[in-house]
């Protein structure tokens, strides 16, 4: 695992220049337009380029010879997830940075907890979206990926038209649901999701791990 | 070292059917043709590709048992396939300290010095010859005590292929003990290293005999249509028609050399073999 993560660094160290562009244009944008922008501008660049490692392997077919070497076809899946944790925490963390800096160019206040609270959103869209695409990137290789990637994207359309044509035959409608939804503690709402979203990780993990188990190189 | 019984692999218009065996200090080369099969066999002992049938037995265990103490004792050497090109040599280190216990830096970055190989030069870069050296290096630098090698000098000039052959040499003058299994299409490689040879061709073991034998015994008749008739043919392997008469490969050159002392009977090579295996009847 030690080794994987030193080769997925190094892989992504050697595009220092386009991690450099992400840095000036996340701190030119943490100062002059809404700064929140940032959170989903550097965690999907951080998660793409996660990703990235994979397509790395897969090039000049290097995918049989890293799996010749002291690791198991498990370690390689799990390696990924985490490197997506690593990843996805050092965008949290150089996110909070920026923010923290921009305002106190700007000579304004800000809380960091609140902050924290705010960006947090985006830890469950960085989560499911790697969720989706590391499995599909191992099953289908880069190119086919794209196109399976577009048809999950169309899926995921049509169920969310389909739930609202649902919620429309509801009574009381999307209001009623909501004011229902109220009664319930946020504290219950929060693991709910926190559960949901583990289940997700290690799903998507435990499907990573048997694409990688039946795959022939 | 390596036990493989009976190892059946269909792809759509080839099968693989093959047993082989690789005892501990010896080197053991499989030899044919492009598309033989050589490395779906090394692929199948490898655990690379799943095969239909069979047993294949590395190290003792079953190939699916090894574990990732087992897989350090390996070294291995793949024709197309190594470290992304994107890193340098000084990378690959760094990732070999972390993957292998007993990754020896120092040699692996002498014999680099030796072979004039780069360390801070992207891979991409590098020839052909390079980057077999390195991926041959990468197998002998972490006390592997099997080496799994295919095709290690595919693409390589003569100078190139003799420096690694000569890595191998050096690998083996180290401990006796250690194995190598090893293909090439380029079967005069393998004539001063290996110790048996498995000719395949279309998927099957055509003949599996000691190099020195083969070097030693084999010869090759080249003999007209009158001398090829009374020719005790008892001891020929097989036979080819040519325009001035018929070429022969034998097991018994001295054989034909005492009795019939008129007839040209050549020394044999490994390619002689492949030739005459599979263009002769």
């Amino acid at each position: 695992m030690r080794g994987l993560l030193e080769k997925d660094f190094r892989l992504l160290w050697k595009r220092k220049n386009y991690l450099l562009m992400i840095g000036i244009m996340a701190i030119l944008f943490s100062n002059t337009m809404d700064g929140y922008f940032i959170a989903p501008y550097i965690c999907l660049l951080c998660m793409l380029l996660t990703v990235s490692t994979i397509s790395y392997d897969e090039f000049d077919n290097g995918y049989p010879f890293l799996m010749v070497l002291p690791i198991t076809p498990k370690t390689y899946a799990v390696e990924k997830y985490v490197l997506a944790g690593i990843m996805g925490t050092i965008s949290f963390l150089l996110t909070v940075v920026l923010l923290v800096s921009a305002t106190f160019l700007q000579t304004q206040s800000i809380e960091v907890s609140v902050l924290i609270e705010k960006l947090a959103i985006f830890a469950p869209f960085y989560m499911i979206m790697f969720s989706v695409m590391a499995p599909v990137r191992l099953k289908f290789g880069n190119e086919k990926s794209q196109i399976v990637l577009l048809l999950v994207g169309g899926i995921g359309m049509l169920a969310a038209l389909f739930g609202k044509k649902l919620l429309s035959l509801y009574p009381e409608g999307m209001a009623g649901i909501v004011q229902k939804m109220q009664h319930i503690p946020d504290e219950a709402f929060l693991w709910t999701g926190v559960v949901l979203l583990v289940l997700l990780v290690l799903g998507s993990l435990r499907i990573s791990i048997s694409i990688m188990n039946h795959k022939e190189y | 070292m390596i036990e493989v019984n009976g190892l059946k692999k269909r792809y759509q218009d080839f099968c693989l059917d093959i047993s082989l065996h690789v005892p501990a200090g010896t080197v053991c080369g499989i030899v044919g043709k492009n598309g033989a099969g050589k490395s779906t066999t090394i692929k199948s002992i490898l655990g690379l590709v799943k095969p239909d049938e069979g047993e294949i037995r590395v190290l003792g265990k079953n190939i699916g048992e090894l574990t990732v103490k087992d897989k350090e004792q390996l070294g291995t050497a793949l024709a197309d396939s190594g470290f992304s090109l994107e890193l340098n040599v000084e990378d690959t280190i760094a990732v070999l300290k972390k993957m292998y216990q007993k990754f020896d830096e120092k040699f692996f970055r002498e014999e680099c010095g030796r072979q004039n190989i780069p360390l801070n030069k992207k891979m991409r870069e590098f020839s052909t010859g390079m980057k077999a050296k390195v991926r041959v290096l990468t197998a002998v630098s972490h006390g592997a005590r099997l080496l799994i090698l295919d095709e290690p000098t595919a693409g390589l000039d003569v100078v190139a292929r003799k420096e690694v052959i000569d890595i191998l040499r050096d690998f083996l003058q180290k401990d006796p003990e250690t194995s190598i299994l090893i293909s090439s299409h380029i079967s005069s490689d393998l004539e001063g290293l290996c110790d048996d040879i498995y000719f395949i061709h279309d998927g099957k073991v055509i003949l599996h005999e000691d190099t020195d034998r083969i070097l030693g015994n084999y010869g090759v008749l080249r003999v007209s249509s009158e001398d090829f008739a009374r020719l005790d043919k008892q001891y020929l392997l097989c036979t080819t028609k040519e325009s001035f008469g018929f070429v022969c490969l034998t097991k018994e050159k001295m054989y034909y050399r005492e009795n019939y002392p008129d007839i040209v009977v050549e020394n044999c090579k490994l390619d002689d073999v492949i030739l005459l295996m599979l263009g002769g009847k």
